[in-house]
């Protein structure tokens, strides 16, 4: 008997798509019926017209403005209409997993970021380059730093060095991809302020400079961080840091996890060492501009500067006499709310100390009992550590035991003293010099305690004399 | 080559070339069956540009229980929708010949002949068109795409005997516009 299928089951039969059972009755349909055999024929040659429809390609540069749209989309989120249908589009399909896509995704470009930026400062530091580098976040494209353009010629004239060099930038570009070197800067022909002596040839320059998001960019104010000497308007922080933290860039992790725009040239810090004596406030205030931008002084004004110093402030530390011992420099700028804020991370796992020099200055003006009660740093008007109630960190070797305890003596009456100052003295001094929310310049200086045998520390009654007859290291 | 998954994971791991793979991967595909959705290369660029950007934001929601490409396309598709919703475009015969691509010139083929394909071509567009969008967007997806009736029950949120009752539906319609064509063809 003839019988009558569905055309439906015809067009499925096209696709393949019957059953068993389905498919028996298709073909046996189509043995018998010659309007289904038709019907098979048209849908067929339907399907082969729908195959020959010419193909199209989107524009050339589609690819690519797709990427930069989702780039865009990811660091400042979709347009609030797109974002509308987006949310509507995807929900019915996967219902429940949406509400905090975006925010996951920023956190993770954020973390994958700042471990770039981690990664790189632990290869930067490893590594003995000269060159200075920008660690910037994606969306900070607009930022520019002007290299010490003289030194480039230097670089170029030193063929074994810049081959040398292009190999650690690769390795570096390669391992955080934002980073672009920023200058080359030959000190080879310069004396060394202090001492006289000539830069070994093998000196080299490396800096590191991390600025993220809407943090201002301490390069764009021209020479403001890490170009020249910390002016009276500068906060100073001072951080015992042991070799082991050091060498694992405990704070410059803080700052990046802070996401606090720095600058850290540690060669021109390293510059600091090369001095017989130098007080802490001294290298504070040192000059940290390129070798080639600063004025040379005669290496005898220079120590006779130096002793000055020593004998007017207070406060000096012991020579260096380790290579890597010392001090460091990192200069930032920074609101007072985020300094605070930076500060009590710091002193988590520091000894810190801080002053705003001015303000200290002036409150040594004002009371000058007070000040030289504290036998502190002088303009010293906090120290966190000892106000959270951490236990100062311990100095190794260095002075006697009884030194020590008048250190910690001191140190109590200090903290009674600096209790007394609550609130937050950091906050009100700002917000007394009306910089409450003005970025202002801060140098935090690295007091880097030898592993072993000599100890530099912060220490408030600290005051080795310079042993003139002990040369210190030249670096390598 | 890497397969999706291992360019999503890159992706997700900050790689954002990685996903550039994959819009050099798909986009094509997607926007020739787009193009037959919208009708219009405009409507259908800005569609896809914003599924990719809207897929980049939220990848870490694909879950892969189906084909990258499938979440793709169902992004797209439901942007497509969203879109149409809001606003009427009005297919003009310049958009009829985008939409209908350019086809390889025979230079052997005498001009009445040529003159007849590009009817030809025309009218099955103009039959494509006058489709009711959904009865076009299953047969785009079957016949562009050669997707099963499952993965098109999935990308529309349908059970799959709609699907074959709607691909039946429009395949009926077109054979009706087109019959004098495919008789002529297969004669």
């Amino acid at each position: 008997m003839n019988e009558k299928i569905p055309e439906e089951l015809i067009s499925a039969y096209i696709d393949g798509e019957l059953t068993s059972d389905e498919q028996v009755r298709v073909e046996q349909a189509l043995l018998e019926d010659p309007h289904s055999q038709q019907l098979l024929e048209d849908l067929q040659a339907l399907h082969d017209r729908l195959q020959a429809i010419p193909r199209s390609e989107p524009s050339q540069d589609y690819t690519q403005q797709i990427l930069r749209r989702a780039e865009r989309a990811i660091l400042t989120g979709p347009s609030t209409a797109s974002g509308e249908e987006a949310t509507t589009a995807v929900r019915p399909a996967n219902p429940g997993v949406q509400a905090n896509q975006p925010t996951n995704l920023k956190h993770l470009i954020w973390a994958s970021t700042a471990l770039a930026a981690t990664l790189m400062l632990a290869l930067l530091f490893r590594s003995e380059d000269r060159s200075v580098y920008q660690v910037s976040d994606a969306g900070n494209e607009q930022e520019t730093t002007t290299p010490p353009t003289s030194a480039v010629p230097e670089l170029e004239s030193n063929s074994a060095e810049t081959d040398d060099l292009e190999g650690e930038e690769e390795s570096a570009e390669m391992a955080g991809g934002a980073f672009a070197p920023l200058a080359h800067a030959d000190a080879d022909a310069e004396g060394l302020p202090g001492n006289g002596l000539a830069r070994p040839a093998k000196a080299r320059r490396m800096g590191v400079r991390a600025s993220f998001g809407a943090q201002a960019d301490p390069a764009a104010d021209g020479p403001s961080t890490n170009q020249e000497g910390a002016t009276t308007q500068d906060t100073v922080i001072y951080i015992n840091i042991s070799q082991e933290d050091f060498e694992q860039q405990a704070v410059l992790r803080t700052l990046v996890k802070q996401q606090v725009a720095f600058n850290y040239d540690p060669m021109a810090s390293a510059d600091l060492a090369t001095q017989d004596t130098l007080s802490l406030e001294s290298v504070a205030a040192a000059d940290l501009r390129p070798v080639e931008a600063k004025t040379v002084q005669q290496p005898q004004d220079k120590k006779a500067e130096e002793k000055s110093e020593a004998k007017d402030e207070a406060v000096s530390v012991a020579r260096r006499r380790k290579r890597d011992g010392s001090y460091r420099v990192i200069t930032l700028e920074a609101t007072a709310e985020k300094l605070d804020k930076l500060l009590q991370d710091l002193s988590d796992h520091h000894q810190v100390q801080r002053t705003p020099r001015g303000k200290a200055d002036l409150l040594r003006k004002e009371n000058p009992k007070a000040a030289d009660k504290s036998g502190s740093t002088p303009g010293l008007t906090t120290n966190l550590s000892e106000k959270r109630g951490r236990k100062p960190v311990q100095q190794p070797g260095g002075k006697s035991k009884d030194k020590a305890d008048k250190n910690q003596t001191a140190k109590r009456a200090d903290e009674k003293q600096n209790e007394a100052r609550k609130p937050t003295a950091t906050k009100l001094l700002f917000q007394q010099e009306g910089q409450a929310l003005k970025a202002s310049r801060v140098r935090i200086v690295l007091v880097v305690q030898a592993s072993s045998g000599s100890t530099q520390t912060v220490s408030d009654q600290a005051d080795t004399p310079a042993s003139p007859a002990k040369k210190p290291k030249s670096p390598k | 080559m890497r397969d999706d998954a291992q360019l999503i994971s890159d992706t997700l791991a900050g790689n954002t070339e990685a996903f550039g793979a994959l819009v050099l991967k798909y986009q094509g595909r997607l926007f020739n069956t787009f193009l037959q959705v919208t009708r219009s290369r405009e409507e259908a660029e800005d569609v896809l540009q914003e599924a990719f950007v809207q897929a980049f934001v939220k990848l870490d929601s694909f879950r892969g229980n189906s084909a990258f490409y499938t979440w793709l396309y169902r992004i797209a598709f439901n942007l497509s929708i969203s879109r149409k919703r809001k606003k009427k475009p009005e297919a003009s015969v310049d958009q009829q010949r985008e939409v209908a691509g350019t086809e390889p010139i025979d230079l052997g083929e005498l001009p009445e002949d040529r003159l007849l394909r590009e009817e030809r071509a025309d009218q099955l567009h103009r039959a494509m068109t006058a489709l009711h969008d959904e009865h076009r967007a299953v047969l785009t997806l079957r016949e562009m795409e050669g997707f099963c009736y499952e993965t098109i029950g999935e990308i529309l949120d349908l059970p799959a005997g709609t699907v074959r009752s709607r691909l039946h539906r429009a395949r009926m319609q077109l054979h009706e516009q087109l019959k004098a064509i495919l008789h002529e063809n297969s004669s």
